[in-house]
């Protein structure tokens, strides 16, 4: 596990390069800076100034090197490396409010935004206009969208929004692709048609959990076939495509949770504002999501014994007689994780994924050794 | 005698809801009846506090946490079902809270974390006490996850 202290501010998002030398990341201001990767050192390069307000979703298309900002002054711009600096190009989103994440899709040729005014842009380059174009889709969504993933397809969205639901999209953009193959989600795919809404937890059926909070990420699994979110209500959500009634939740005990990915098809790796990834494994024979364990740096060992004199004192300033305090101090990063990303291995069968946070710092984590760490952790 | 308990929430809660429909006025006086007549407060607690009556408290709890008035927007439904949660909580010995909170499932800690909370809200004389017993026993339970999903819950018990 590596840790590199960027900031002292909250990193409000971060996003890779294709071989992972460079790591573009916001630090909590109107700015965009890259870090490149000396050795073991992080040297700024560049540093990107374009929006008025805060930069709310970087992406960066790993393929043709382009980088996708989108920031609270309700703008986007897509940056392209020419002669050695970023040149940004404005996208129009023809929002009222902040943008709020930002995605590529997989192939590249157009990229989703979420925003606060309650709708979802598309947006595609035009070549006859030299332009990028943006296509809404609105309905039903109530609320802000907070997090967004394209299914492997290039077509279906997967958007997390504060009116408490998950759903899934069709982003079909005629202009740009064929027209896609049926998947397990559904065949019939116009643009803006929703195929997939996590449904309310029911009146009397207390067993449906996980809709009682805002939807704070999404992932969809490397065959695109399932969908794993996190709400604010401390649960986990698993769907699969096609079984709409098999929504799994585990109603976890720690704080809600921000962020979540597949490292597996049967793994899920999470975190939160408990500052510690967590892991999840779902069954797909049982349809069961169970709690794996906590991805963190092993406890240290006891502490050095504490004299007579400093143990009067704690107990006068902490009424408690021991030097640290339980919680919190133990984790590797200090603060809560906002963002978590596969570095190596994709999706499928990851090897490393990074974090970012709250506390301004990053933390690299390697499954392998989790794993061996962890003697009781499995990793399907 | 529990089998009051088991099978009147559930009717009361069902002919609440049912109701709705109906004039308010009847509504009331018809919930008022059921309530009193069928709940019938005194005979329940003579038999909660007399100690050969312990084993069936964890029925009883059991019992009260069924069909909780989640759904209903009347509050004295709410209110008769939050006392009688309070009683049976209050009629438990401190050491047998927590066996009566492994016997719960995990959307039973849920609710009974929301209950706590409710009871938190008015505080009698010796209630927020035996409160914060549960409390700690139910947190041991369900862990602070418990406690968001009773603050984000958007239905209250």
């Amino acid at each position: 596990m590596a840790y590199h202290s960027f900031l002292l501010e909250p990193i409000s998002c971060h996003a890779w390069n294709k071989d992972r030398t460079q790591i573009a990341l916001c630090p909590n201001n109107h700015e965009v800076h890259i870090y490149k990767k000396d050795g073991t050192q992080w040297n700024r390069i560049h540093e990107l100034k374009e929006h008025n307000g805060q930069v709310t979703g970087i992406d960066w298309a790993t393929e043709s090197n382009r980088i996708v900002t989108c920031g609270a002054d309700r703008n986007a711009y897509v940056w392209t490396l020419k002669e050695g600096t970023w040149k940004p190009t404005l996208v129009i989103l023809r929002i009222n409010r902040a943008a709020r994440c930002v995605k590529w899709s997989p192939k590249e040729n157009k990229f989703a935004v979420g925003s606060g005014s309650r709708l979802i842009s598309i947006c595609y380059f035009e070549q006859e206009n030299d332009w990028w174009v943006c296509k809404h889709i609105k309905k039903p969504i109530r609320s802000t969208i907070l997090s967004l993933d394209w299914h492997p397809n290039n077509v279906l969205l997967a958007a997390g929004c504060c009116d408490f639901k998950c759903r899934v999209f069709s982003a079909y953009i005629k202009e740009v692709e064929e027209k896609p193959g049926p998947t397990p989600w559904g065949s019939k795919m116009p643009f803006g048609e929703m195929l997939f809404e996590s449904s309310e937890s029911g009146a009397a059926d207390q067993t449906v959990a996980g809709a009682g909070g805002w939807v704070h990420g999404v992932c969809f699994s490397h065959s695109g076939n399932r969908l794993a979110w996190t709400s604010h209500d401390s649960t986990v959500s698993v769907a699969e495509g096609g079984k709409t009634s098999t929504v799994n939740s585990l109603r976890s005990e720690t704080l809600p949770l921000l962020c979540v990915t597949f490292i597996t098809e049967n793994s899920i790796v999470a975190a939160g504002h408990d500052c510690y990834p967590v892991l999840f494994v779902y069954d797909g024979a049982k349809a069961s999501l169970t709690f794996g364990g906590k991805l963190d740096v092993p406890k240290q060992a006891a502490q050095k014994g504490i004299s007579a004199r400093e143990r009067f004192q704690n107990l006068d300033r902490r009424a408690s007689e021991t030097q640290s305090t339980e919680k919190d101090l133990n984790t590797l990063h200090k603060n809560s994780i906002s963002q978590i990303s596969v570095l190596e291995g994709g999706r499928n069968k990851c090897a490393k994924f990074c974090t970012t946070g709250m506390d301004g710092g990053m933390g690299i984590w390697d499954v392998k050794s989790l794993a061996s760490a962890m003697k009781d952790l499995k990793i399907v | 005698m529990y089998s009051f308990i088991s099978g009147d929430i559930s009717q009361v809660a069902g002919r609440i809801c049912c109701s709705k429909n109906k004039q308010k006025k009847r509504e009331q006086h018809s919930q008022d009846l059921t309530l009193t007549t069928v709940i019938n407060p005194p005979a329940i607690l003579h038999c909660i506090l007399n100690p050969p009556c312990t084993g069936n408290l964890m029925e009883a709890l059991q019992a009260v946490l069924k069909n909780p008035p989640i759904n209903t927007k009347n509050q004295n439904v709410k209110e008769r079902a939050e006392g009688l949660v309070l009683k049976v909580l209050s009629a438990f010995k401190s050491s047998d809270i927590e066996k009566g909170v492994q016997s719960l499932d995990k959307n039973g800690v849920d609710l009974l974390m929301k209950y706590i909370y409710k009871g938190f809200e008015r505080p009698s004389e010796n209630s927020s006490a035996v409160l914060l017993l549960w409390h700690e026993k139910a947190l041991a339970a369900g862990g602070v996850g418990s406690i968001v999903r009773v603050l984000t819950a958007r239905k209250t018990v």
